[in-house]
């Protein structure tokens, strides 16, 4: 085996802080009542990071590759890579400390794979970025928290921009999760992989376009419904093909974390890109999904 | 006009605690020296977000500082004052 699963989740930075708050945690009072008001919102879809922590240990992975979009705190405008590796022995986060977010101070990176990966994307002439003493946004963390709440599994960031200006092309982040997944089976065939990702699909935060007291929108709910479908089928062609540069810049500054799906599903479609689960959660335009790289009964 | 200090502001409410302090506790004087134009660093004084935005400032950046409660903001103000501007792509 190698890449033996993806899955993708969300990352609402004070979903670690409700999860807290559901579990009983001692928090300062001011903490604990604004994460009180947040519960029923996010009741579900802590439940469901609850449940991919399941499905993440059934896949027994020694490794995590996690494809973000970084919220501009890894990175800056000064100088935001398309894409990056992140090459190092350890980092730690959340950089951006969301509300009630424990501090993860020492979360292992899994060095040779990331070196791997970023010689091998050179050679397949992806210009990628390398990084090192480098921090982890809530966009990481979050799933991270959740999955692997020991950080007891290695990660090895790959960063698509998101948030930062003008993206990559659907079809490119297609052809990097395909060639990560081809560098990762070729050079470390006795490895458990699980390609990790996260996001929304429609999500515009600060502008005009958020919802009345809120500091966020959805501004394209069609598209949201439409992705679903496509990843419910399983046709990343049609996916690619409709997530143009146009259609992510409209729904809004986030929307472009749909790259790092699309990627993961380049990383796993080896045998099968139809999702073994998947949850639409429309009020945030995010979904939860794993795929499978193993064939059944494997 | 270099909206990239204002941007780089925004930053820095989040990931520079010192700075956070200072805006919290004296705003104008937090501004004096952090490469602002005269109508930029008004328009953060003000928390007139709808103004920021409208010379280019990043609304995802800008959000942090209803987050963090600086410049007067709070989520219903910068929601009321930002949806009075007119969108524009964020690239």
């Amino acid at each position: 085996m190698s890449i033996v699963g993806g899955m993708h989740v969300a990352h609402i930075p004070v979903l670690p802080g409700v999860g807290e708050y559901l579990a009983g945690a001692e928090l300062p009072p001011p903490v604990a009542a604004a994460l009180e008001r947040m519960v029923e919102p996010m009741r579900r879809d802590v439940e469901l990071l609850i449940e991919m922590r399941e499905r993440f240990v059934a896949f027994g992975a020694d490794a995590i590759v996690f494809f973000d979009s970084d919220h501009l705190n890894t990175f800056f405008l000064d100088h935001v890579p398309s894409i990056a590796v992140g090459v190092d022995d350890t980092t730690s986060g959340p950089s951006d400390h969301p509300l009630g977010h424990p501090d993860h101070p020492s979360i292992p990176v899994d060095r040779a794979l990331a070196d791997t990966v970023h010689r091998g994307l050179i050679d397949r002439l992806f210009d990628v970025s390398r990084a090192q003493r480098f921090t982890l946004d809530h966009s990481m963390t979050v799933p991270l928290h959740y999955v692997t709440p020991d950080m007891d599994v290695p990660v090895v960031p790959v960063w698509i921009n998101g948030l930062g200006g003008v993206p990559i092309r659907s079809q490119r982040a297609l052809a990097l999760g395909r060639a990560v997944a081809e560098i990762i089976n070729e050079a470390a065939p006795e490895r458990r992989i699980v390609v990790m990702s996260s996001g929304a699909i429609s999500f515009d935060i600060g502008t005009p376009r958020v919802f009345p007291n809120a500091v966020f929108g959805i501004p394209d709910p069609e598209w949201v419904a439409r992705v679903g479908e496509l990843l419910i089928s399983g046709d990343v062609d049609q996916l690619v093909e409709e997530a143009t540069p146009d259609r992510l810049r409209d729904a809004g500054n986030a929307a472009a974390e749909l790259l790092d799906t699309i990627a993961l599903i380049g990383a796993v479609d080896g045998s099968g890109v139809r999702p073994e689960f998947f949850e639409l959660r429309e009020d945030h335009a995010h979904v939860f999904a794993v795929w499978s790289a193993e064939p059944e009964g494997a | 006009m270099a909206v990239f200090d204002v941007d780089r502001v925004c930053w820095r409410i989040v990931h520079d605690p010192d700075f956070l302090l200072a805006v919290q506790n004296d705003p104008v004087a937090a501004t004096a020296d952090v490469g602002l134009s005269e109508q930029e660093r008004h328009l953060l004084l003000e928390g007139d977000v709808k103004g920021l935005y409208e010379l280019g400032v990043s609304g995802f950046l800008m959000e942090h500082l209803a987050n963090k409660r600086a410049f007067g903001l709070d989520w219903p103000t910068y929601s009321q004052r930002i949806r009075q501007a007119a969108w524009t792509p964020s690239w």
